[in-house]
C-alpha cells in the first residue's frame, strides 16, 4: 500500500491520500512507516488546503515540534485568508476535534467570544469527519443565528430520511438569498442521488446552479453542475455529463473534481488506469458510486 | 359586550404581533405559486405529446410516444394520461406542431420569462414539474400545481 502511495503521489497526488491513509491506519505504533505517512499527509493535506483534516490528524497522532510548529503557521495563513482572529482559532481548532463534552462547552465558549462564519465552517466540518453526532447537535442547538444551511448538511449526513421535509421547511422561508437557494437545491440534489433517483438528481442539480451568483462562473463549472456531470456519467450518461463541462474548467476541490477532469477533459483513460488502487479505495469509502462508474468505464 | 368586543380585538392584534403569521403555508421557493399559469401556445395549433427520451439535458433524441390534442386548461387531459400510463414511474410530455416541430411555449411568471422544455410527472411524489430554460440559457425546474396550468389565445 505504502509503495503504490509513493507511486501515485508522483502522477496525481491528490489520489495518493487515501492510500497514505490507509497505510497509517493499518501501520503499528513507534515504525518508520507510520512516521512517513503522517509526514506525507500532513504535507498532502496543507498543499490541497484541506485544513480540516490537518486537525484531525493532530489530534490522533500528537505533533512534535516540526509538525507544530507549521500548523502554527497555517492558522496563521488561514486567519489571514477567512479574515478570523488567529489567537482564537489556534484555541478553537484543535479541540474541535475533540469528542468529549467538556471540549466542546468549551469550544463554544470560546467560539462565542468572536464569531465568524468561515471559523464555524471549519468547526462543523471538523465535527462532521470525525462523526461527532453529539457535539455536531450541541453546536447547531446552542449558537443562534446560524445559516439553515449547516442544519441541512446535518440531516443529509446524520438523518437523511427527514431531509424531504428539512428542505420543504427551509425552502419556504422568506428572504433567501440566491446562495442559499443554490445551497438548498445542491443538498437536495445530492439527497436525491444518493437516493439512486438521478433523473430528479441532475433536474435539481442543474437548477441550484442557475441560482450562482459567483464571478467566476463563467470560466469555471460550479459545484452543482459539477455534481450534476458525475451524476450523468454515474447514471450511464456520459456524453451529457461531459458536455456540461465543454467549454469551462473544473474548479477542482477534491479527488471527484480531478478524476472528473482527467475523464472529461483530459480524456486520458491511461492515466485514470493508473490510479486503479487509489479509486478502489475512494469507490469503498462512503459507496461512492461515480468512482464505480469510472473504474467500469476505464476496465 | 363593546367592552368585550374591544378586549376580543386587543387580543387578536397583539398574539399576531407576537407570533406573525406571514410564513405561514409559505410554499418553498422551487413552487410555482401562481394562480394561473398561462403558456404562450394557442390550443388547436399544438399537440402535448409523451415522448422517451434517456437524456436529461440535450434533448437531442427522444422518441414520441402518444399525442394528445390540447385545450385552454389542462384539467381532462392529464387525468387521462396518468390514466393511461398508470405503470410508469416519469412521464415526459413536449408540444409539438402539426408538421411534428418541437414547440417550447413562452411563459411569463413572477420568477421571470422562460421557454417550457417538457412537462415531467413524477409519481413518486404525485406531482407535476416544469422544465424552464431562462432568456440566458440557466434551468430551472418548478414543481406546478395542473389545474393553475393554461394555454392562451
Amino acid at each position: 500500500m505504502f509503495e503504490q502511495a509513493y507511486t501515485i503521489e508522483k502522477i496525481a497526488p491528490r489520489f495518493s491520500i487515501v492510500l497514505y491513509e490507509n497505510t497509517l491506519k493499518k501501520s503499528r505504533p513507534r515504525t518508520r512507516i507510520r512516521r512517513i505517512a503522517i509526514h506525507r499527509l500532513f504535507y498532502l493535506y496543507a498543499k490541497f488546503s484541506m485544513y480540516e483534516d490537518i486537525f484531525i490528524l493532530n489530534e490522533k497522532y500528537p505533533p512534535r515540534k516540526s509538525r507544530r510548529k507549521y500548523t502554527k503557521k497555517l492558522i496563521q495563513k488561514m486567519a489571514k485568508r477567512f479574515a478570523f482572529n488567529e489567537e482564537l482559532a489556534s484555541k478553537v481548532l484543535p479541540l474541535a476535534s475533540k469528542t468529549d463534552e467538556e471540549s466542546t462547552k468549551q469550544l463554544l465558549t470560546l467560539y462565542n467570544t468572536e464569531p465568524n462564519f468561515h471559523l464555524f465552517r471549519f468547526i462543523f466540518y471538523i465535527k462532521l469527519k470525525i462523526k461527532d453526532k453529539a457535539g455536531l447537535k450541541y453546536c447547531l442547538s446552542e449558537l443562534s443565528g446560524i445559516n439553515p444551511v449547516f442544519k441541512l448538511v446535518y440531516i443529509l449526513k446524520q438523518v437523511p430520511k427527514k431531509m424531504p421535509s428539512y428542505v420543504h421547511k427551509y425552502a419556504s422561508q422568506v428572504s433567501l438569498s440566491n446562495q442559499q437557494k443554490m445551497d438548498i437545491l445542491y443538498l437536495y440534489g445530492i439527497y436525491l442521488r444518493d437516493r439512486h433517483r438521478y433523473r430528479m438528481a441532475v433536474r435539481y442539480l442543474r437548477m441550484s446552479s442557475s441560482f450562482n451568483t459567483f464571478n467566476t462562473s463563467k470560466r469555471y463549472l460550479n459545484r452543482s453542475l459539477t455534481e450534476a456531470a458525475r451524476v450523468l456519467i454515474t447514471s450511464g450518461r456520459s456524453r451529457e455529463g461531459c458536455s456540461l463541462a465543454r467549454g469551462k474548467k473544473i474548479y477542482v476541490q477534491n479527488t471527484a473534481d480531478k478524476l472528473l477532469h482527467f475523464y472529461c477533459k483530459e480524456r486520458n483513460i491511461q492515466k485514470i488506469r493508473t490510479l486503479k488502487p487509489a479509486l478502489l479505495q475512494l469507490a469503498e469509502k462512503e459507496n461512492n458510486l461515480f468512482f464505480k462508474k469510472i473504474l467500469k468505464i476505464v476496465y | 359586550m363593546k367592552a368585550l368586543i374591544y378586549i376580543f380585538i386587543a387580543i387578536v392584534v397583539l398574539t399576531t404581533a407576537i407570533y406573525p403569521v406571514e410564513e405561514k403555508g409559505k410554499a418553498p421557493f422551487f413552487y410555482l405559486s401562481k394562480k394561473r399559469i398561462q403558456l404562450n401556445l394557442s390550443p388547436g395549433a399544438s399537440k402535448l405529446c409523451r415522448i422517451y427520451s434517456r437524456e436529461l439535458v440535450l434533448y437531442r433524441k427522444y422518441k414520441v410516444k402518444d399525442c394528445y390534442k390540447t385545450l385552454r386548461s389542462f384539467r381532462k387531459l392529464f387525468p387521462k394520461i396518468l390514466q393511461e400510463n398508470k405503470e410508469k414511474k416519469e412521464i415526459m410530455l413536449m408540444f409539438f406542431d402539426s408538421l411534428g416541430e418541437r414547440l417550447t411555449p413562452k411563459v411569463t411568471l413572477k420568477e421571470g420569462i422562460f421557454q417550457v422544455q417538457t412537462i415531467v410527472y413524477i409519481a413518486n411524489d404525485k406531482s407535476f414539474f416544469l422544465e424552464l430554460i431562462d432568456g440566458i440559457g440557466k434551468y430551472y425546474f418548478y414543481k406546478v400545481d395542473p389545474k393553475y396550468l393554461y394555454l392562451t389565445n
